[in-house]
C-alpha cells in the first residue's frame, strides 16, 4: 500500500482499517517496532508476529521480549501498544523505515483530511447568533491554514519519495494541523469518544516511531 | 515530491547564479532605486525584462541552456522569480518589462495593441506599471472610483486616483483599471501612457522592497484614445473582473516564489555569515531548510494548477498566504542566530527582514488569500479527492 493508498483509506475507512492493511503489506507477521522499540497495532496483528524490527533490523521475534503498555482508544476499538525488548540478532536485513513512516504519514494524513471533513461539516450546523459558525472570518481563515498545511504535506508526499527526516517533519506538521482543527471543534475534540480520540490514536502512532517532540 | 523537468532545471540553474549577482547591488537598490539603471546588462534585468513577450513578437530570443524561455507559464515564472528574488527581491520587482502588465495584455489585448505594447517592450528598456489598487478601499474592484468616460470626441479620459503602484514613477506605460459603468461589470481596463496630459506618478517611500519604488498616481482628466482599451473585442463580462481575477491568478505563484526566494536568501545567509552552528542551531537551520522545501513544494503544485487551469487560483492564494508568512518566520529567526543588534550590524540580514514584510501586501494581503482559500474548500476546488 503506498502513502497515497493509505490517505485514501484512512480518509475513507478510518485507522484500523488502514492500519491493519498496512500490516497485511508487511511480509509474514511483522512487528514493526521504532527505534525505542514501540508500536502502536490492532491486536490480531500482534497475535500473529513472528518476526520484529529491533534496532532497526529485521530479526525473529522472541515473544518473551513483548511487553505490553496497555491499549490505545479508538471509535473503531482499542489498538494494542507494545514495547520489543529483545536483542536484535546479528545480520538482520535493515528495516524498511523511509517506507512505513512514508505510509504511516499518508495515513494520518488521511485522518486528517476526513476530521477537516467533519469540522466543515460540524461548524456549517453550530451557529453563534445568526450565523453558522463556519461563516464566521476567523473560522474561515483558522480552515483555510488547515487545509493549505495538508495541501502542502500531501504535495510532499507524493510522487518522489521524501527522505526520513522530511518524513519526521511531516508527521509534527500533521500533528499540528490535527491540534488546529481540534481547536475549532472545542471541548467537543476532547471527548474520548469524538474525533479528539482519533487525533490521540494518530499522535501515539507518530510518537512511537518518530517521537513526539519539536525536535 | 514534485521534480522539475530537464528544461526547468537548467532555468533554474542559470538564474541561480544570475540571483547570486544581484547580492552585489541589493543594498545599493535598497538606497537608490535608481540603481536599476546601471544594471540593466545584468543577465537576470534582461531576462525580467523581455519575460512574458511571446516567442512570435520575439523570435530571436536568446537560448538560455539551450532552451528558450519566454516566462508564459506560471510554473516558468515561480523558477525564475525564486532564484532571482533569492538573490535580490528588490531587482525582481525594479526590472523593465511586461511584468504585471505582461499577463493582462497576454489576456486581453488584441493584435494591434499586442505588436504596439511588444513592439515598445523590445525598442528598449521600457518600464511598465499595472493600477488597481486605490487609496482608502484598496483592491476592492466593486468600490473603484477611477472613471472612463467618453470624451465627447470619439476618444475617452481618466479622472482619479491609484495607490502603491510598483513601478509607476519610472515607467513609460502601463495599464489602468477604471469605471466605465455602474455595477459589477463595469470594470475595464485601459492602456496608458505616463507622457500623456494630466498623468502623474510619485514615488512612497516603503519600509522594504525598495527597489519596487511603490507609487502615487493621479489621473487628471488622462486622454485615452479608443484604442487603448484592452478587450474592447471581447464582452464586458470577460474584459472586466474576470481577467483580473485570471491575471491575479496567474501571477500570484510567483509571488509566493518572490517570497520563497526571500526566505532561501536567510536561510543562506545565515550558513554563509554564522560560521559554526551548535547542533540544536544546525538540527533548527536544517528543519528551517525542509520547511523552505515544502513551501516551494506547495508552490509548484500552485503553479501548475493554474497553468492547466488559469479559473482555478484558490490552490495559489494558499500557497501566496503559506510562502508570505514564511518569509516573516524564516527571515525573523535568522536574526536569532545573530544575536542582539543583528539588524544594525548585518545590513543584508536586515533587508531581507523588511522586504519579507512587503509581500504579504502584494496581490492581496494573507486574510484575503486565506479567505479564498476557504471558499475552495467548501466549493471543492482544491483538488482534495
Amino acid at each position: 500500500m503506498s502513502a497515497e493508498e493509505a490517505r485514501r483509506t484512512a480518509r475513507e475507512r478510518g485507522l484500523t482499517a488502514t492500519l491493519t492493511g498496512l500490516h497485511g503489506t508487511l511480509p509474514g507477521g511483522t512487528l514493526p517496532c521504532g527505534p525505542t522499540g514501540c508500536c502502536v497495532l490492532p491486536e490480531p496483528m500482534l497475535r500473529t508476529a513472528d518476526r520484529v524490527w529491533a534496532g532497526g533490523t529485521v530479526a525473529v521475534l522472541d515473544p518473551a521480549g513483548v511487553e505490553r503498555l496497555g491499549t490505545v482508544d479508538t471509535p473503531d476499538g482499542p489498538l494494542t501498544a507494545v514495547r520489543y525488548r529483545g536483542s536484535p540478532g546479528p545480520g538482520g536485513d535493515p528495516a524498511p523505515w523511509p517506507d512505513w513512516l512514508a505510509q504511516l504519514a499518508g495515513l494520518r494524513l488521511g485522518l486528517s483530511e476526513a476530521l477537516l471533513d467533519a469540522t466543515v461539516v460540524h461548524l456549517g450546523e453550530r451557529r453563534a447568533g445568526d450565523t453558522a459558525l463556519l461563516l464566521q472570518q476567523l473560522i474561515k481563515g483558522a480552515l483555510a491554514d488547515v487545509v493549505t498545511e495538508q495541501l502542502e504535506i500531501r504535495t510532499v508526499l507524493t510522487g518522489t519519495p521524501p527522505d526520513v527526516e522530511t518524513l519526521a517533519d511531516l508527521h509534527r506538521q500533521i500533528t499540528r494541523t490535527d491540534r488546529m482543527l481540534l481547536r475549532l471543534l472545542g471541548a467537543g475534540g476532547f471527548l474520548a469518544s469524538g474525533p479528539g480520540a482519533v487525533v490521540n490514536a494518530s499522535e501515539l502512532l507518530a510518537d512511537a516511531w518518530i517521537g513526539g517532540g519539536e525536535n | 515530491m514534485i521534480e522539475l523537468d530537464d528544461r526547468l532545471r537548467t532555468a533554474r540553474g542559470h538564474a541561480r547564479d544570475w540571483g547570486r549577482d544581484l547580492r552585489a547591488t541589493a543594498l545599493d537598490l535598497d538606497r537608490d532605486p535608481d540603481t536599476v539603471r546601471r544594471c540593466l546588462d545584468n543577465p537576470a534585468v534582461r531576462h525580467l525584462s523581455t519575460m512574458l513577450i511571446p516567442d512570435e513578437w520575439m523570435p530571436d530570443r536568446p537560448l538560455i541552456g539551450g532552451y528558450r524561455f519566454d516566462g508564459m507559464t506560471a510554473m516558468e515564472r515561480v523558477v525564475f522569480a525564486e532564484e532571482i528574488a533569492a538573490g535580490d527581491a528588490g531587482m525582481m520587482l525594479a526590472a523593465p518589462g511586461p511584468s504585471l502588465s505582461g499577463v493582462l495584455i497576454d489576456l486581453l489585448a488584441d493584435r494591434e495593441q499586442k505588436d504596439w505594447f511588444y513592439g515598445r517592450m523590445l525598442a528598449e528598456p521600457t518600464w511598465t506599471f499595472f493600477a488597481l489598487t486605490e487609496p482608502d478601499h484598496g483592491s476592492d474592484a466593486g468600490a473603484m472610483q477611477t472613471a472612463l468616460e467618453p470624451d465627447g470626441e470619439g476618444g475617452l479620459r481618466l479622472r482619479g486616483a491609484k495607490r502603491y503602484i510598483g513601478n509607476g514613477a519610472r515607467a513609460s506605460i502601463g495599464i489602468v483599471f477604471a469605471r466605465d459603468r455602474p455595477g459589477p461589470l463595469g470594470a475595464t481596463a485601459v492602456l496608458v501612457e505616463t507622457g500623456s496630459a494630466g498623468f502623474k506618478a510619485e514615488p512612497i517611500p516603503t519600509v522594504g522592497l525598495r527597489g519596487a519604488q511603490l507609487s502615487a498616481i493621479l489621473l487628471d482628466d488622462v486622454p485615452v484614445p479608443a484604442g487603448r482599451v484592452l478587450g474592447r473585442h471581447l464582452s464586458p463580462t470577460r474584459r472586466g473582473v474576470w481577467s483580473g481575477v485570471q491575471m491575479f491568478n496567474r501571477l500570484r505563484p510567483g509571488v509566493a516564489a518572490i517570497a520563497l526566494g526571500i526566505a532561501r536568501a536567510a536561510h543562506e545567509y545565515v550558513a554563509s555569515q554564522r560560521g559554526s552552528l551548535s547542533k540544536s542551531e544546525r538540527l533548527r537551520w536544517e528543519r528551517t531548510g525542509r520547511r523552505i522545501d515544502g513551501v516551494r513544494q506547495l508552490i509548484w503544485r500552485a503553479a501548475a494548477v493554474v497553468d492547466a487551469r488559469p479559473a482555478d487560483g484558490h490552490l495559489a492564494s494558499a500557497a501566496k498566504a503559506r510562502a508570505a508568512r514564511l518569509a516573516e518566520e524564516v527571515t525573523l529567526e535568522a536574526l536569532g542566530y545573530f544575536g542582539p543588534g543583528a539588524r544594525l550590524t548585518q545590513p543584508m540580514l536586515d533587508k531581507l527582514v523588511r522586504d519579507a514584510r512587503g509581500v504579504e501586501f502584494m496581490e492581496g494581503t494573507g486574510n484575503i488569500q486565506r479567505l479564498n482559500t476557504f471558499q475552495g474548500l467548501v466549493q471543492g476546488k482544491l483538488d482534495r479527492g
